[in-house]
């Protein structure tokens, strides 16, 4: 039975209890109303929207700086979208051209964009001479042009010098494939390289809070035996919990905040639209715990860190210039490294001093994720993406209460950066 | 005449600029609000001004409401109400945490059977704690703050929460079990 079960009968009665109003209030509320501002139309959805906006701006910002830091020391950096329309523009040249074309974008461009475009029409002029019947589908196919080691794109550079001339064809399969080199963003051969993305992740919706008559947490049952107990004069804290039936009976509460998650993944594709994509994740879960048991009463913090694996399933559903969508779902196994539970214990009015103990864990943690994401290409090889999600956490069985346990079912939001790394 | 038979009805007629909107959401929430201050403020001149600064901070604020569900906009005038008595006692300085002496700070093993008492008689009872006992009371056991938001909204120490509750709840069951007595005698 609960000990305070009289005060949730309070709190019932308190909640829905009413009172005849103050005399003359509204009227006094119509004058001092019309001395203030004016009420503004209401916009329920404005407010949040704003916020959220301005969460974006934020993260957004927050990006631009890592990924100019990334950009900066990144030897192949110089690559822009500028600078690739413009090799683009140039490379169209080559129908008149080809040769010309080169030796002027080799002047005038990053000379990784030079290497590319040089390396394109080499292997390009390669497979007419071997092979007028190759097309260029074939050929854009079966090499990526961006799989090229650096080095090798010199020696195709100088090569390229050398070859000759090629006929109508040739020239515009060079140039097709020219631009299908350097302008990254039209082409799926830069999606279907590895990827790897860096996210922080948080629930949507504000943290919850509860009573919670779960006798069985175990922190919580050591923290709130009492000392008085322990002839020996040992540790406040006890590893083990009461015994089930126990005639101890507890009140706690607990309000948890929002799990924060931070990860680190790799995709890799199977076919041009999906991948599977793995890696390693830290959560953070904390809640705020009071409990109460006879005459002893606790407040502290719970703070629970997990890693976890996650494994998901990737399809890309559309691309739209630079933005591309996708969708994703899969399992996250999580488990606990550290827990702990700190705080102070009162006995009648004795608050004692500062009381910590360990959670210990061992159950994993399964969660199914489901999220739809949109990621904006900032060069060729970044990009940054918004995946708002839903996950289920199935109960594991354990004794530990957290957002897991009391709210099964998390909508969340990951922000990150995706690095697409090419062989 | 627009009627709303809930919140979100309530809520449109609002966002509509119906004059009659805001003396509707008055209508609807006064006689709760009424209650849940009366808990707080003890002088019910005091109550009275609370009252309106509350209505007025909730008319001018209105705007930003997000709307999460029916019983969302009863919850978020409720803490407008209760925020405001909190400023009103602290600007009065009449919130003391000192414990009162030679008190009864024995809840007793048994709970007090509370289910047979009328709530007007609880909420008298309410009333009747010390400052300092009831805000706790009124902030932990109805509102369902923890210590550590207690302690964080009135800038006192947990442990003087946990303990105001402590004897808080002891002086109340105290005024229960003689009500019982009372009535059964």
């Amino acid at each position: 039975m609960n000990n305070d079960n009289w005060l949730d009968d309070i709190r019932n009665k308190m909640t829905d209890f009413e009172l005849d109003e103050p005399s003359g209030l509204w009227e006094r509320i119509e004058t001092h109303r019309a001395d203030r501002q004016q009420i503004t139309p209401i916009n329920r959805n404005g407010h949040r929207r704003g916020a959220v906006l301005s969460w974006l701006v934020a993260a957004t910002l927050l990006t631009a700086i890592m990924l100019s830091g990334l950009h900066f020391f990144k030897p192949e950096s110089k690559v822009d979208m500028t600078a690739a329309r413009l090799a683009k523009d140039v490379s169209d040249n080559t129908l008149i051209s080809p040769v010309n074309s080169e030796q002027n974008l080799a002047q005038t461009l990053p000379q990784s964009i030079g290497n590319r475009i040089s390396r394109a029409n080499t292997l390009t002029a390669a497979v007419c001479q071997a092979s007028q019947s190759s097309s260029a589908a074939q050929l854009t196919d079966d090499e990526p042009a961006n799989q090229n080691p650096a080095g090798k794109d010199n020696e195709n550079a100088e090569n390229s010098e050398t070859s000759p001339s090629a006929d109508n064809a040739c020239n515009r399969i060079n140039t097709e494939y020219a631009e299908s080199t350097v302008s990254a963003s039209d082409s799926h051969n830069v999606r279907e390289r590895v990827s790897v993305g860096i996210f922080t992740s948080g629930s949507i919706g504000n943290g919850m809070s509860g009573p919670s008559n779960n006798s069985g947490n175990k922190s919580l049952s050591g923290l709130m035996s009492d000392p008085t107990k322990n002839p020996d004069d040992g540790p406040v804290v006890q590893s083990q919990a009461p015994e089930s039936g126990s005639s101890n009976t507890r009140n706690s509460k607990m309000q948890h905040h929002q799990p924060i998650r931070v990860g680190l993944t790799v995709a890799y594709p199977i076919s041009p639209r999906l991948s599977l994509e793995s890696g390693l994740t830290y959560s953070r879960l904390r809640s705020d715990v009071d409990a109460t048991e006879a005459n002893i009463s606790f407040s502290g913090e719970q703070t629970l860190h997990y890693i976890g694996i996650p494994l998901n399933l990737k399809c890309r559903l559309a691309s739209v210039n630079r933005l591309e969508f996708y969708a994703s779902a899969g399992i996250l196994a999580e488990k606990c490294v550290v827990g702990k539970l700190s705080g102070h214990k009162f006995i009648n009015d004795q608050a004692g001093a500062e009381e910590n103990t360990d959670i210990h864990e061992k159950r994993l943690q399964w969660s199914l994720n489901a999220a739809a994401g949109a990621q904006l290409s900032i060069t060729p090889d970044l990009g940054i993406f918004i995946e708002p999600g839903i996950s289920y956490y199935p109960d594991n069985g354990s004794d530990i209460s957290s957002i897991y346990k009391d709210r099964p079912l998390n909508f969340n939001l990951n922000l990150g950066l995706r690095l697409t790394l090419g062989k | 005449m627009n009627t709303a038979d809930n919140e979100h009805d309530l809520l449109q007629l609002i966002g509509n600029n119906e004059p009659a909107a805001l003396r509707l959401m008055y209508s609807r929430y006064i006689r709760h609000l009424t209650a849940v201050c009366s808990r707080y403020i003890r002088n019910d001149e005091d109550a009275k001004d609370v009252l309106q600064e509350s209505f007025l901070k909730i008319f001018g604020s209105i705007d930003r409401f997000v709307y999460k569900g029916e019983g969302s906009l009863k919850a978020w005038v409720t803490k407008i109400l209760v925020n405001e008595a909190l400023k009103f006692i602290s600007r009065s300085g009449r919130l003391d945490f000192s414990p009162i002496s030679e008190e009864n700070t024995d809840i007793g093993d048994d709970q007090p059977e509370t289910a047979d008492i009328p709530a007007a008689i609880i909420h008298d009872f309410i009333r009747q704690l010390p400052d300092g006992y009831r805000i706790v009371f009124n902030l932990y056991a109805i509102e369902g703050k923890s210590h550590r938001e207690i302690a964080s909204m009135l800038g006192i120490r947990e442990s003087t929460s946990a303990s105001q509750l402590h004897r808080a709840k002891a002086l109340l069951a105290s005024k229960i079990r003689e009500y019982i007595n009372r009535r059964s005698s």
